[in-house]
């Protein structure tokens, strides 16, 4: 009987930390399969500023001070963390960035595209060999300037938009578009479009029923996807004293999975909703993510023949 | 050359993209409010009022000062452990991390196991504290007395706790908006029992309670015959100011404001500064302040420390020369002292609605423990399956439903009202205090040592962590309360039973993970894999 231990996480924003884990998570967990399920992008930048002798930054709602090399690259190194991108600056510079939006998009498409050309070269040389296959998917949040990275021919595959075989018999496809978020992301779709995209893919994999369906967002009301709704000001809602909980999944996604009952769902983009659900015969996963904790939230899923043999939730 | 600036130059912020969850902070109100609906006032004016006694010479208000201000270190180190790690799952995920495992499900266990307690605690309360004394109150001594019956009780009881439970299970919105409105009742009739209080002379309370009490007592003066019975039993009252009588009463107000912590629930996507957790606490315990200090000086003014605790005495020691069907409780003294009906109703319901959140919090609460150790494999999947249907976990509030309705029949048959704080003494060591001292060691350990650097708890007093200084100041305050309870037989918690499962339950839990472990390796999966941290490449 076919048998393939897969390891999944997703949405680790930036956090080079959780890379690193990444990277080694195959052999740990005794998965030949390692996937990335989107958003690898951090969520800003941290301008560091030199006043004199001293490096500043403002971060975590207070300013740092760093006096010597040592205290820079902590400092550095904690920016990273928390999945945002130190950028060393003159206050002049910060300053015509901090009233040019089209400029600090720039910065940050650069910034993006530079920490994951570096992030592809560290698994090259560092990904164990026992790792058969590795695939990566940037997802909603994530710069387009960051695909030309993985052009160049290494270890990490890109999988968004295409059909790739896992070995074993099994196959994946992918797609790293969300629906429509109130932040208009670099890479949503409607849920009409959504679904064409999936469909498409759908057509090109042998067999729906040994494939997984790696999509970065989860099917609606599917208990992956209960966020905390938002004003237009995007403050949390409360009635009564408790926030105010809605499904932000997608329908294209759920019809997809309820149509053609893949074997596995893997899904990101709402971290908070970390959980298994089934949908048919379909056991449908998301990790969920505190790419700021330092810890790699993941899952490790072994497939046996045509079943989902055990789920199991890892917190590296 | 690079340019220099002086230091009053400010340090430009970050740059932050209009990133998926990028969500602004729950503003003051909300936070705070949602850390309200946590905790049950009630339980902190019932219990200090009703045995001051014990404790001749004690200041109810200053213990209400001393009792509320001791837990803004635990409330702050919630507030921190979220503003450090917002989406920790809350405390079992922080105390494991920072720990191990085992201790994490220690804390998990505690709190699961006792909040059922508090469950049929609460539904017992509500008929036999809440409504029946207020029948009496009301003119309606049959149904008083007919609330009490132990088989009323259970059955009522059972049929109550069924019915939060479905409630809770099929829609955990209703129930939610049932407690909100629950607690808002009852805040409303606390403000209005203690303006009651406030406004009655001490003679009119004197002449309300002799008028109320004759039918029952035949006597003219029912209120000097108590004080009588009191002092003829050896009741110390009016002894002089004892400070230390004062902070006997402390450990009482550990029964609601343990639970300060509802915050951790709250955690947003990316971190940010403690303020408006900090000012959250504040405000939660501020407000609770104001409501026991206006019912502890109404108390003070209106019926008279003396008559609380002499009263408290009569009923608890010599029942015989006790008159009245019900304990003295705070409620039914203000209640005698109204005249109007509809006002004593509103007293009445809101007074009795205050037990009733609890079993409501409860089931969320062993719902969240439940699904969180489960995903972890701690506990069996399907303990934390959660239906799509409902999208709640069924089994898990089942299992909290059978737990609360056998802590009913076993509170209700055999226990005392002093029963309620093994529960207390319980979660105190093993859950609140482990969460303590897990706070303290947190910004030194190895594999914590970063994700507190680099989070807004980073926060340093004199150069010590102000998480660190936190986790002390909370860690003693738990530990005095907790040798108190230990050595003090006032509370009726240094039995042998009481001290067995304070202990014994941590032991269970250990012992659960770790059969746990060796049941999983059995089967070929790796339970501490869930824990392990991978190595960077």
């Amino acid at each position: 009987m076919a048998k393939l231990t897969i390891y999944y996480a997703s949405d680790i924003h930036g956090s080079e930390l959780l890379w690193r884990k990444f990277i080694n998570a195959g052999p740990f967990y005794r998965a030949k399969v390692v996937i990335m399920g989107g958003d690898l992008t951090g969520k800003g930048i941290v301008p560091i500023v030199r006043q004199g002798e001293v490096w500043r930054a403002s971060s975590m709602g207070r300013e740092i001070a760093a006096r010597s090399q040592v205290e820079l690259d902590e400092l550095e190194d904690d920016i990273l963390f928390n999945g945002m991108y130190p950028y060393r600056c003159t206050q002049e510079e910060a300053e015509t960035l901090g009233g040019d939006g089209d400029r600090q998009d720039q910065l940050f498409e650069r910034l993006a595209a530079e920490t994951v050309a570096r992030w592809l070269e560290l698994a090259d040389e560092r990904m164990p060999e026992a790792v058969k296959c590795c695939f990566v998917m940037p997802g909603n949040d994530d710069v387009w300037s960051i695909d030309e990275a993985f052009t160049n021919g290494h270890r990490v595959a890109n999988c968004d938009q295409r059909v790739v075989d896992l070995g074993e018999g099994y196959s994946m496809l992918s797609l790293g578009f969300s629906n429509r978020t109130p932040w208009n992301s670099p890479r949503e779709l409607s849920e009409d479009e959504l679904g064409l995209r999936i469909e498409a893919l759908i057509s090109q994999v042998p067999d729906p029923r040994r494939s997984v369906f790696n999509l970065h967002v989860p099917p609606i009301d599917s208990g992956l996807d209960t966020v905390v709704k938002l004003d237009p000001e995007f403050k949390p809602v409360f009635r009564g004293g408790q926030p105010v909980m809605v499904p932000a999944g997608s329908t294209a996604v759920r019809d997809a999975i309820e149509r053609h009952q893949p074997l596995l769902g893997l899904h990101g983009h709402i971290h908070e909703s970390k959980g298994v659900t089934r949908i048919g015969r379909t056991v449908c996963v998301n990790p969920g993510s505190s790419y700021n904790s330092g810890q790699i939230d993941g899952a490790v899923i072994k497939l046996a023949g045509d079943k989902v043999a055990g789920v199991q939730f890892t917190a590296g | 050359m690079a340019a220099t600036t002086d230091r009053t130059t400010p340090v430009p912020a970050v740059f932050a993209r209009n990133a998926t969850g990028l969500v602004r902070e729950s503003s003051l109100l909300n936070t705070s409010a949602f850390n309200i609906l946590n905790v049950t006032i009630a339980y902190a004016i019932l219990f200090p009022a009703l045995f001051l006694w014990q404790f001749p010479g004690a200041s109810l208000l200053l213990a209400g000062v001393i009792g509320v201000a001791a837990f803004v270190p635990l409330g702050m180190c919630y507030a921190l452990v979220v503003a450090a790690m917002p989406r920790s799952g809350a405390d079992y995920v922080f105390v494991g991390r920072v720990f191990h495992p085992a201790v994490g499900f220690i804390v998990a266990l505690v709190f699961m196991v006792w909040v059922t307690f508090w469950s049929g605690l609460g539904i017992n309360f509500f008929l036999t504290v809440g409504l029946s004394p207020q029948m009496a109150a009301l003119g309606h001594p049959a149904a008083a007395t007919w609330l009490t019956v132990h088989s009323h009780v259970i059955i009522l009881g059972i049929i109550i706790l069924l019915g939060l439970g479905a409630l809770t299970a099929f829609s955990t919105k209703q129930a939610m908006r049932l407690l909100t409105s629950i607690v808002v009742i009852g805040m409303i009739g606390t403000v209005i029992t203690g303006i009651v209080l406030l406004v009655t002379s001490h003679s009119s309370f004197i002449s309300d309670f002799n008028r109320y009490a004759a039918p029952y007592s035949h006597s003219k003066d029912t209120y000097h015959a108590v004080l009588a019975a009191a002092a003829k039993a050896g009741y110390k009252g009016g002894h002089p100011f004892d400070f230390k009588a004062t902070l006997g009463l402390i450990p009482w107000f550990a029964t609601s404001f343990l639970y300060v912590a509802g915050q951790a629930a709250l955690g947003g996507e990316i971190k940010r500064p403690a303020r408006n957790s900090f000012m959250a606490i504040y405000i939660t315990l501020g407000s609770m302040l104001g409501l026991v200090l206006l019912v502890f000086l109404g108390l003070d003014s209106g019926v008279s420390q003396h008559f609380v605790g002499a009263s408290g005495y009569v009923s608890s020691n010599v029942p015989k020369a006790w008159p009245l069907p019900n304990a003295p409780n705070y409620n039914f003294l203000a209640t005698i002292a109204v005249s109007s009906s509809a006002l004593r109703w509103i007293m009445s319901i809101a007074f009795a609605l205050w037990y009733l959140p609890g079993p409501i919090l409860n089931y969320i609460f062993i719902s969240r423990y439940m699904v969180a150790t489960s995903m972890d494999g701690v506990l069996p999947e399907r303990m934390g399956r959660v239906d799509a249907r409902t999208h709640t976990p069924l089994l898990a509030i089942g299992i909290g439903l059978v737990l609360s309705v056998v802590s009913l029949i076993l509170l209700t048959d055999d226990g005392t009202l002093l029963t309620v704080l093994s529960a207390v003494l319980g979660e105190l060591v093993g859950g609140y205090l482990i969460v303590s001292l897990a706070c303290i060691a947190f910004p030194f350990l190895g594999k914590t040592k970063q994700t507190y650097r680099a989070s807004p708890a980073n926060i340093s007093v004199g150069g010590v962590p102000l998480i660190t200084i936190m986790g002390v100041l909370s860690s003693i305050v738990l530990i005095l309360i907790g040798w108190r309870f230990w050595v003090d037989s006032a509370y009726g918690l240094n039995t042998t039973w009481s001290k067995i499962t304070t202990f014994a339950l941590p032991a269970v839990a250990v012992a659960i993970y770790f059969i746990r472990r060796w049941v999983l390796m059995a089967r070929g999966e790796d339970l501490s894999l869930a824990f392990k941290e991978i190595p960077p490449a």
